[in-house]
């Protein structure tokens, strides 16, 4: 039983990509996608309608941030975050148990969960599987992911096979707490560090619990380019073809599309949005320090061609902002940091939109080197170049 | 650039604005750095009129560089206006703290940037002002630094007459060179709208931009000077005094939102007396779980409010449209009232109703 069903519509005929539709209780979600990440029910300074109109068909809220504001009370008495942020569209939640361990330096791992103190007045609390599972259930997320052992990225030793052990245990806790499979999907998260043989055992028996979906985590956590995409190519290899793969955190473009090469379906960060509060844009040279004396007085969009809202011309019913105006507001007032927002967001929903395409017409390898060539010339970085060679793709 | 019948009391007119008409009384929404605060363009229906400060767009374009320039351009602007006016924040000097006299001497005004306050010449602000393509500009005036209460010796309003005058010729001849066409309007204070000094300048004026005295500010006791010319009303005045200077036949009023938004209030108020509160606070734990939504937005007041508490922007966003929409019903209403006649009554029943 499930409340989620995943079609592949088309593969890449050299990579391990593949474009599909995953049907959720929200609505459709075409993949690869992009989530942008609203930690406390909003994406910084943008309204539902606005967000919307991106073309944003699921986005992230942090269940330890809703935990603690509104509350649990309080979701269920508004009936869940869909119904408070007006928001009809999918979203997908974490466990909680990550944001703690990053955010609270004394969290402490045990077999029960992770235990840490209130950051309202200090006495030890502990989020169990069991209420990371009823916190999701009361925000209502249409993904709701497993809470997991989570060791830092660059751990080695018995710790790394510890915590895959007890997030397979956990995962079952969570499967036996999840009180809505039928209308929540509830997603695994492949853990075993930079070990391959730990993370084959942990794809085979989180398999064998037949989740929705599946996420690989442990990652994004200053390991280096070539681990990282090592174990996404060897997780995808283990991983059934008919459902969903989510890589967690991971948000720069050039790793987006060699994660899809390597056969990755859903990926979100906070980086798009928080880099607009400092005053930069993304795009498709690279990143933009928009700020910059030399952008004074600059007529021309963020982007040439970009058809975001803020870029896109007034005549053709976009705002038309230059970015001679937005250096005058970045980071000084929140319109600024709204427009680049704003920009960021179809940015990435854009890059996946433009991927997904080439799949669907399988030129996804040309659309992979003219990528390269326009972020990086002649000169793109060796570990992109090596993991797209692992999966028949030249750059 | 405006008719009216005129007459005493309330009055209608129609403002023309880049070949669009504006009818009267209407509001203009105060900008920063050319934006209203926290709204991008896509989150609100075009406002009448909108005012952009020049100092907003003042830098130091280089390190060397002692003075700042001014690099706005009416292209720029992050808003969503018919019409948009330029104003130096010296006519409002430092409102919250003792007002200082930012005049430094005839030819020079202090002009509070980015980068602090520096002298510039009032001809190079006067070139800044109506270079950057706005449909109309406001003349500074000079005004005296006195503590409340005080008055001002007959010597130093001759002072602010002379000079006050100087700079509207200044303007009117940097328009006539550099934008013909464009209208001038001056900033009159109490000293300054005698009947005497009001015929010295009103044939080289389109409308008057009338603010409290230093000594009044508090007060927000405007003039009215009698005139059939735009009345614009400079005063950050509340929605009560609003009604008090409409019924006197102030044509244009500056919206008071910005405060209220960025506390957390919606405003709930309307002409007709439909609403029982004036505004709501949405910090109020009572709106925790409050699920109706707020006015004609789609934002359920329980969601306000937990945005309010996370402290996430999305809040000041959705309260900044919401107090918009109701200050542009409020001036449609009073339009309504004063084409109907009831204008005196509404205004008295809506003190009545929500004081
Ligand atoms: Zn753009």
């Amino acid at each position: 039983m499930a409340a989620l069903t995943f079609e592949v519509a088309a593969k890449c005929s050299k990579s391990k990509a593949r474009a599909a539709t995953m049907m959720l209780p929200h609505g459709p979600v075409q993949t690869p996608v992009f989530m942008p990440v609203g930690t406390q029910a909003s994406l910084k300074g943008l309204t539902p309608d606005q967000l919307k109109d991106l073309g944003c068909e699921i986005f992230l809220n942090n269940t330890y941030h809703l935990g603690l504001k509104p509350g649990q009370d309080v979701l269920d008495t508004v009936g869940g975050a869909h119904a408070l942020q007006h928001w009809d569209r999918n979203i997908l939640t974490d466990s909680g148990g990550f944001q703690m361990v990053s955010l609270l330096k004394l969290a402490t791992i045990t077999e029960q969960g992770v235990g840490f103190l209130s950051p309202h007045d200090n006495t030890p609390m502990l989020l169990t599987p069991e209420h990371s599972m009823s916190l999701q259930n009361s925000i209502g997320s249409d993904i709701m992911m497993q809470l997991d052992d989570v060791v830092a990225t660059l751990t080695t030793g018995p710790r790394v096979e510890e915590a895959m052990w007890r997030s397979i245990r956990w995962l079952d806790r969570c499967i036996a707490a999840h009180k809505k499979p039928e209308s929540q999907n509830l997603f695994c998260i492949i853990q075993g560090g930079l070990d391959p043989e730990l993370r084959r055992i942990c794809c085979k028996e989180m398999v064998e619990r037949d989740t929705p979906g599946i996420a690989i985590g442990g990652l994004s956590g200053g390991e280096d380019k070539e681990s990282y995409c090592n174990v996404v190519d060897a997780c995808t290899s283990l991983l059934p073809e008919n459902k969903p793969r989510y890589c967690m955190g991971v948000g720069y473009a050039e790793d987006l599309v060699v994660s899809v090469a390597l056969g990755a379906d859903m990926f979100d960060c906070v980086y798009p949005t928080r880099t607009a509060r400092f005053g930069t844009a993304l795009t498709r040279h690279g990143v933009l320090n928009v700020k910059l004396l030399e952008y004074k007085n600059d007529p021309r969009p963020l982007e040439d061609g970009c058809k975001c809202p803020v870029c896109k011309p007034k005549e053709e019913g976009g705002m038309g902002i230059s970015r001679g105006t937005i250096r005058i507001m970045a980071t000084r007032d929140t319109v600024g940091a709204h427009l680049l927002t704003i920009h960021n967001t179809w940015y990435q929903l854009e890059l996946m939109r433009t991927i997904r395409q080439a799949i669907v017409e399988d030129r996804f390898e040309e659309f992979v080197q003219t990528f390269f060539k326009d972020k990086f010339g002649n000169e793109p970085p060796a570990w992109a170049r090596q993991a797209l060679a692992n999966v028949n793709i030249r750059i | 650039m405006f008719k009216t019948a005129g007459g005493p009391g309330a009055r209608s007119g129609i403002l023309t604005i880049n070949g669009s008409e504006l009818i009267t009384p209407t509001y203009f929404a105060s900008t920063r750095r050319g934006a209203i605060p926290h709204l991008t363009p896509d989150n609100y229906p075009a406002v009448p009129l909108a005012t952009v400060y020049n100092e907003d767009f003042h830098e130091a374009l280089s390190p060397s560089s002692k003075r700042s320039e001014c690099f706005m351009k009416r292209e720029y602007l992050v808003l969503n206006a018919k019409g948009v006016f330029s104003l130096s924040s010296h006519h409002f000097g430092d409102r919250e703290k003792k007002v200082k006299n930012d005049v430094d001497n005839n030819f020079a005004i202090t002009l509070h940037t980015m980068h602090g306050g520096n002298s510039h010449p009032v001809s190079a602000l006067a070139n800044d002002m109506v270079n950057t393509k706005v449909d109309f500009v406001v003349v500074p005036h000079d005004s005296a630094s006195l503590s409340q209460g005080s008055r001002i010796g007959k010597n130093r309003v001759r002072k602010m007459e002379t000079r006050t005058l100087e700079w509207i010729k200044l303007f009117r001849a940097t328009v006539d060179k550099n934008a013909p066409g464009t209208p001038v309007v001056a900033t009159i204070n109490m000293e300054l709208s005698t009947p005497a000094f009001l015929s010295s300048i009103d044939s080289m004026v389109d409308g008057y931009f009338l603010i409290p005295s230093d000594s009044r500010l508090a007060d927000n006791v405007v003039p009215v000077p009698d005139t059939t010319k735009l009345r614009i009303c400079g005063a950050k005045v509340s929605y009560f005094d609003m009604l008090d200077l409409i019924g006197k036949g102030i044509d244009v009023l500056e919206t008071q939102i910005d405060q209220y938004s960025e506390a957390g209030v919606a405003l709930t108020f309307d002409l007709n007396c439909t609403s029982r509160q004036f505004s709501i606070d949405l910090n109020d734990s009572c709106y925790t779980t409050d699920m109706s939504t707020l006015g004609d937005t789609r934002f359920a007041k329980a969601y306000l409010h937990h945005l309010l508490n996370a402290r996430e922007m999305t809040a000041q966003v959705a309260l900044q449209k919401h107090n918009l929409e109701v200050v542009d019903k409020f001036f449609s209403d009073i339009r309504n009232a004063i084409e109907d006649g009831t204008f005196d009554t509404k205004a008295a029943n809506f003190k009545s109703h929500y004081n």
